[in-house]
Parts: structure tokens; sequence; C-alpha cells
């Protein structure tokens, strides 16, 4: 298993290198310029002015290596003296956004809370409602609850979050006034009335988000579990006498659970950018937003770092979700 | 305490220093290290500047939220009426209105772009109301006067060197102009927001020439044009032609509902009159990116008419009016950069451009502006104007004292806004 990962963690570094030039190439490549942000009543010059205070004129080599440089030297070295008051770093060009010329690192550390806040939460909620219902259903399979399961799941799969967080906000916040349109990021919990609105403010962003989660997460544990609990072992373990609860929460769900560990081992970097039209809908200033912000606006080193870092989420995940799947079922032997 | 301000050269509208959100003034303490090629660092000092406003930045997250609270040290010690005020960012037109209109969370929601009918609904709703103020912004049309067929080489494409087949001739383009139905074209895409014009200098009323031909629709008038010009359809497939060259136009924009919408109208009224329109929609970040490599930007042009919207800074008009002249015109030579999108050249423009440059007195700059106002559209049809677009804002009933400006930034008198009891 060690030796096994650490391959892994070796092999992962050269295509996580391979994977950032290519995103490099592809977001240097595309037609689109940040130009396209700065309001045409800004004269030629100005504007040309503008793009080489930016660095965005160099050839596409020279701000790759700079890039690589800043990633992987200059910011941790930054991080290590915030941590750590040191001064590592001095006064090294960090990398800067175009939109907003603030280091590209400062804005994600002031959007990680909200993603993992509100997005984090949703992905909790998700897979807390998906496994009962997952679970209840394979057991009674085919009655009146297993066939709402369906529907929910259906639902839930088929409605794009741009309609349910609509209908959300027109049913819970125009029609009810339960719940506030936009998320409040300068909220800060301190007593139980702070703490009441910041519920009130992640109710509907939560919900939507869990919603879509649920739908898919629930499936795998429902086709999981049926899948054992037509097994000999579970027949032996009723003629044994134990009870049902035991049987199918003790026997059948660990072995149903090892898939489904995997699958929402491998959604967990979907928390950082996969919330995008939920994020820009509520105002929730989190990662996916940032991305297609500065996608549209052609912001490169704000892109290229965003990928890059969903890219290494990514590779871990997997990594992670591998050797759980390994971990959890001993016939798993990895060389 | 006076402030001596140098010009380099004779400067006849020296009417912009110190006036508005354009030209504010920064503290020099706070920005010595941050000039020149230091600018772009100095994030801190960008991000919360000190100034003399009514309220002073206290937090600020990128994209997402200004926290600000009353400035101690302003001039006017009860003003202003309200102790903090935060600025959220993001989301989209139709949600900011939402939530003003609707629900009454925030109290000023700004550039609420939504179709006509959602205005309508949020207004009955009660809780808030619509204002709107007119700049200088027009919705145009821009015809290509250069050839951008895919015949010719890179280099040679919509520029100079191949004057456009049809589109050189006057009569084709007053006939397109005259086929569009400004009136319906703003009740479709802007409602309240827009008022159909004529000319591309719409404001000050200083500076607005008395145009208004243009604002009722003729297509049989139109037709007629073409017809007595020469461009006759022939063979029977509904596109005039005249020798051998087809009225064909490929008609570009940027990806934006409302200017689909117009796109679609008037292709119909296009091909009503005999002219076959092709439809074109670039993503806006590609269309004014000005990246020379792309074929797809509007300086570039390799398309017959594009639309677009543009406006200038301030009250004076003659830095966009000096836009088309003949040497502003996007090349190869100068990397596809020119702001004379149309390549438009009449010495006789550029000469008038001279005279306004150098002359002092108000009413006789206001005639020249309207003047080279007129040559680019009533005279010319090089420029086809549209929609005069105001800026369309939303706040709440409880908010009292908002005078909504287009020239200036829209919280310019935030200091006089109160709570309505």
């Amino acid at each position: 298993m060690l030796t096994f990962t650490l391959r892994r963690l070796l092999l992962a570094l050269p295509t996580l290198l391979f994977i950032s030039l290519i995103i490099f190439l592809l977001v240097d490549l595309a037609p689109g310029s940040p130009m396209s942000e700065i309001p045409l009543t800004v004269p030629p010059e100005v504007r040309k002015k503008m793009i080489e205070a930016l660095g965005a004129d160099q050839p596409v080599f020279v701000r790759y290596i700079l890039w690589l440089r800043q990633f992987f030297w200059v910011e941790p070295a930054n991080l290590i003296d915030g941590w750590f008051g040191l001064n590592l770093a001095g006064d090294e060009q960090r990398i800067l956004s175009w939109q907003s010329r603030s280091p590209v690192f400062t804005v994600i550390g002031q959007r990680i809370p909200q993603t993992l806040t509100v997005i984090g939460t949703a992905y909790l909620l998700g897979i807390a409602i998906a496994m009962p219902i997952g679970i209840y259903s394979a057991y009674r399979q085919y009655s009146v609850f297993d066939q709402l399961g369906t529907l929910v799941a259906m639902i839930g799969f088929s409605v794009p979050t741009f309609f349910s967080g609509t209908l959300f906000i027109i049913v819970f916040a125009v029609w009810l006034h339960w719940f506030p349109t936009k998320y409040d990021t300068t909220l800060m919990v301190t007593d139980w009335p702070s703490f009441v609105l910041q519920i009130k403010q992640m109710a509907m962003p939560v919900m939507v988000l869990a919603l879509a989660n649920a739908a898919a997460i629930s499936r795998y544990m429902r086709s999981s579990m049926l899948e054992n609990m037509g097994q000999d072992y579970v027949r032996t373990a009723r003629a044994k006498g134990m009870t049902e609860r035991v049987v199918v929460l003790k026997h059948v769900l660990r072995n149903s659970l090892i898939p489904v560990v995997t699958v929402i081992a491998l959604g967990i970097p979907s928390i950082f950018g996969g919330a995008i039209i939920t994020e820009n809908l509520f105002g929730v200033n989190g990662i996916g937003a940032a991305l297609i912000g500065a996608i549209h606006a052609n912001d490169l080193p704000m892109v290229q770092t965003l990928a890059f870092i969903f890219a290494v989420l990514i590779v871990v995940f997997n990594l992670i979700a591998d050797v759980l799947y390994g971990l959890l079922d001993p016939r798993i032997r990895y060389e | 305490m006076s402030v001596k301000i140098t010009f380099t050269a004779p400067k006849p509208n020296p009417f912009n220093a110190f006036v508005g959100s354009t030209s504010p003034i920064l503290q020099k303490a706070q920005f010595a290290a941050c000039t020149g090629a230091a600018a772009p660092t100095c994030t801190d000092q960008n991000s919360m500047p000190i100034g003399t406003g009514a309220f002073k930045v206290t937090g600020f997250t990128v994209n997402d939220t200004v926290s600000m609270e009353a400035n101690p040290n302003y001039r006017d010690p009860a003003k202003p009426a309200f102790a903090s005020a935060v600025i959220k960012g993001g989301g989209d037109a139709e949600g900011s209105a939402r939530a003003v209109m609707s629900t009454g969370e925030f109290d000023y929601a700004w550039n609420t772009q939504i179709p006509p009918d959602s205005q309508a609904a949020m207004a009955a709703e009660g809780k808030g109301v619509f204002v709107v103020a007119f700049g200088t912004l027009i919705e145009r049309l821009e015809m290509n006067m250069t050839d951008p067929s895919a015949e010719w080489p890179e280099g040679e494409r919509s520029t100079a060197k191949h004057p456009h087949p049809f589109l050189s001739d006057i009569n084709v383009r007053k006939a397109l102009s005259m086929a569009i139905d400004r009136q319906t074209l703003t009740e479709v895409g802007y409602g309240a927001g827009g008022a159909p014009s004529c000319n591309i200098v719409p404001a000050p009323a200083l500076y607005a020439s008395d145009n208004t031909g243009c604002l009722t629709q003729d297509i049989e008038g139109a037709k007629a044009l073409l017809e007595a010009a020469g461009w006759v359809d022939t063979n029977g497939d509904g596109i005039r032609e005249k020798d051998g060259k087809n009225l064909s136009i490929l008609y570009q924009s940027t990806v934006n509902p409302i200017r689909q919408d117009f796109q679609a109208l008037i292709k119909d009224w296009w091909t009503e009159i005999g002219v076959e329109t092709e439809l074109k929609a670039i993503d806006p970040s590609v269309f004014f990116g000005g990246d020379a490599g792309s074929p797809d930007t509007f300086q570039k042009f390799y398309a017959d008419v594009e639309m677009y919207a543009n406006n200038f800074d301030g009250t004076d008009p003659e830095a966009y009016l000096t836009q088309y002249k003949c040497d502003k015109a996007p090349s190869p030579e100068n990397q596809w950069q020119g702001e004379n999108m149309n390549r438009f050249c009449d010495p006789a423009y550029d000469a008038m451009v001279a005279e306004l440059s150098g002359t002092r007195d108000v009413a006789k700059r206001a005639e020249l502006a309207k003047k080279l106002n007129d040559m680019v559209t009533k005279d010319s049809f090089v420029v086809v104007p549209l929609v005069h677009r105001g800026t369309l804002s939303a706040h709440s009933n409880a908010l009292g004292g908002v005078k909504i400006n287009a020239w200036d930034s829209e919280l310019w008198n935030v200091a006089d806004w109160f709570r309505v009891k």
C-alpha cells in the first residue's frame, strides 16, 4: 500500500506539470484579451500601457516559467511568512490577478471560507440525505418510498441549479420572505442571533446544491445496496438469527459503502469548482464564481492558478479514493 | 488653498480636472510609492484609498463586497445620514433588481438592465422605483467602408486598399438605415431605459444636432431608393444585385440577449427590402479584446456591419469625434488598434476636427461638433445610430435624495441620501 501510494504520488508530479502547461497554452491561445475589460473611453495608447504594466504582452514561455516560479517558490514562501512571521519571500512579485491587481492567493483566501461553509455544508447535507434514502429504497425495493426516492433523484438530476435556485428564491424569498436572496459575506457569527442569520442566508444555496448532490449519491447507494442484499452472506446472517437492523446496517451497509465512499471522495474537488451557477445566483463569493469571472475577463494568472489547483485537488482525491478503496476492501491488493 | 494646473499645450476644454469620479484627488502620502510602473502593485492603497468623500473604505473583497463607514473627517458634520454602507457585487441584473424591488434587502441597485416587462412587474410591487438618466451611450451600427471579403489575403482584408463593393454606395447605406424601426427596437430592448436616436453625440443638449429624420421607418422609401440606384433583383431570388454584386451582409455583434433580439428584427427588415443578412454573435471578451491575432475583434471588422455601444467621458465630445479621422482606422500598421472602426475617411472631416481642437468659444465648438456629428450620421450614413441608452437603476422607496446622474458615478451625491421616514 505504501509503495503504491508513493509511486502514485511520484507519477502525479510530471502529470500535474504537463496539465499546467496544457492549461496555460489553451487559455493563452484562446481568442480574447484582458483589454476587453477596459472601457472604450480609454484611448488606445493608454490601453497599451496598461497591458504592458500587467505583463500581458510578454511571450508565452517567459510568462509560463515566471508563473511556475511564482507558484512553487514565491507563494509557498509567502504562506510560510504569514504563518511564522519570517521574511523568506521578501519583495518578490507574487501572482497578481489582472482584474484586480491583488495577489491571486489573497482572493482565494478571501473565498475559501465561503466555499467550505456553504458548498461544503451542501455536500455533507447531500450525503446525509442521500444515504438513508438509498438504504431504505434498496431495502424496500419497489415500495412507495422507493418510487418517491427515484422521483426525487430524477428531479435532482434533471433540474438545473439555475432553475431550482430561481424557483427557491421566488418561493422562499419573494413570496414567503423567509430567507435573504443575497449572501452577506461580512456577517460575523458572534452570538445566537447572528448564527440564526447565517443559517438563514445559507439555507437556499445549501438546499439547491444538496438536492443536486443527494440525487446522484442516493442512486449509487441504492444500487450498491441492492447488489449486496441478494448475496449469500445476508441469507446466512438472517439464518443465524440476526435482527434485520443488524443485517442491513452492519453487514450489508458496510460492504455497500465501498463504492459509495470512493464516489464521494472523487466528488470533493467539485466543491471548489462545481457550484458556479449557484454561487453567482446567491452572491456567495466562492472559488467557482472567481474562476468563471476570471475566464470571462481573460484574467490569465487567475485562471491558470485556479485551474491548476483544481487539477491538484482532483489528482490528490483520486489517490485518496483509490487508497480508501484498498483500505476498506480487504480483497483489493495493490502492488 | 488653490491649485495651479499647467497644461502642455493649448486646451480649449480644460474643465475636466477634479470633476467627477474619473479625475480623483489622491493623497500624496498614501500614493507616494505608487506612481508610474509601481501603480499596479499597490493593492492596499488602490482598494482602500484615503479621500475626502462621505464614506471611507474599511474592507474590500475582490468582486464581492466593499464595506464602508462614514468618514469622520467629512467636511459637513451633519452628513452623511448613514453610519455605514455596503456595496455587494456580482450576480446578474435580474437578481440585483429583485433584491431592491421585490425583497427589499438592498436600497439601491445599479445598472438593472432587465427587459421592459420585468421592469413593469417589479415596479408594480410598490417597494421601489426605477430611475433612468441619459448620458452619451449610443447603440449603433457601423458600416464597413472597406471590403472584408476572405478572398483578400490577411493584411488587405478590411483595409483601405479595397473599398467595400456595395456599402461604398451611400444609397445602400441610407436604405439600410431607413428600413429600421428604432421605436420598436427601443421598446423591445430597453423600455424606459432607452430612447431612439439618430445622433452619435446625443448629449449634452448643447452638442446635440437637430437630427430626427431617421426616427420613422420607411420600408417603401428604402426599396424605391435601391431601385433608383440600380440595385434590382434580376434573378428572382429575393436579393438585390448590381454589376454582379449581391447585397449580402454579414452582421456581427456580441453575445447578449438584447443584441440578438435587435439582430433578428433588423435582419427581418433588411430581408424585406431585398438585402440578404447573415447574423454572427461573438463573445464580448473576444469582440472587445483587441487581440491582434483574433479575426473576431471589432477593430478587425471582418464583417459588413457591426453593432455595439460607445460613449465618451465628460461633457465634451472632441476626443470622441476625433475617433473618425482617416489615420485612426485600424490596420496592420497599427496592430489593428485604431478607433475608426468603419474606416471612414473624409479630408473635410479631418480638417474640421483640427479646427475644433483649436476653437475656444463654446458656442462655436458646439456648432462644429454638430456638423461633425451630421457628417458621419445623416450626411453619409457610415454610422447608423439606433438607441440612446440610459443608465437604468433601481432604488427602494425608503431611500431618499437619489438624483441619478449619467455624467458621473451613480454615488455622486451619496452624502445627501437619507432614510425616508
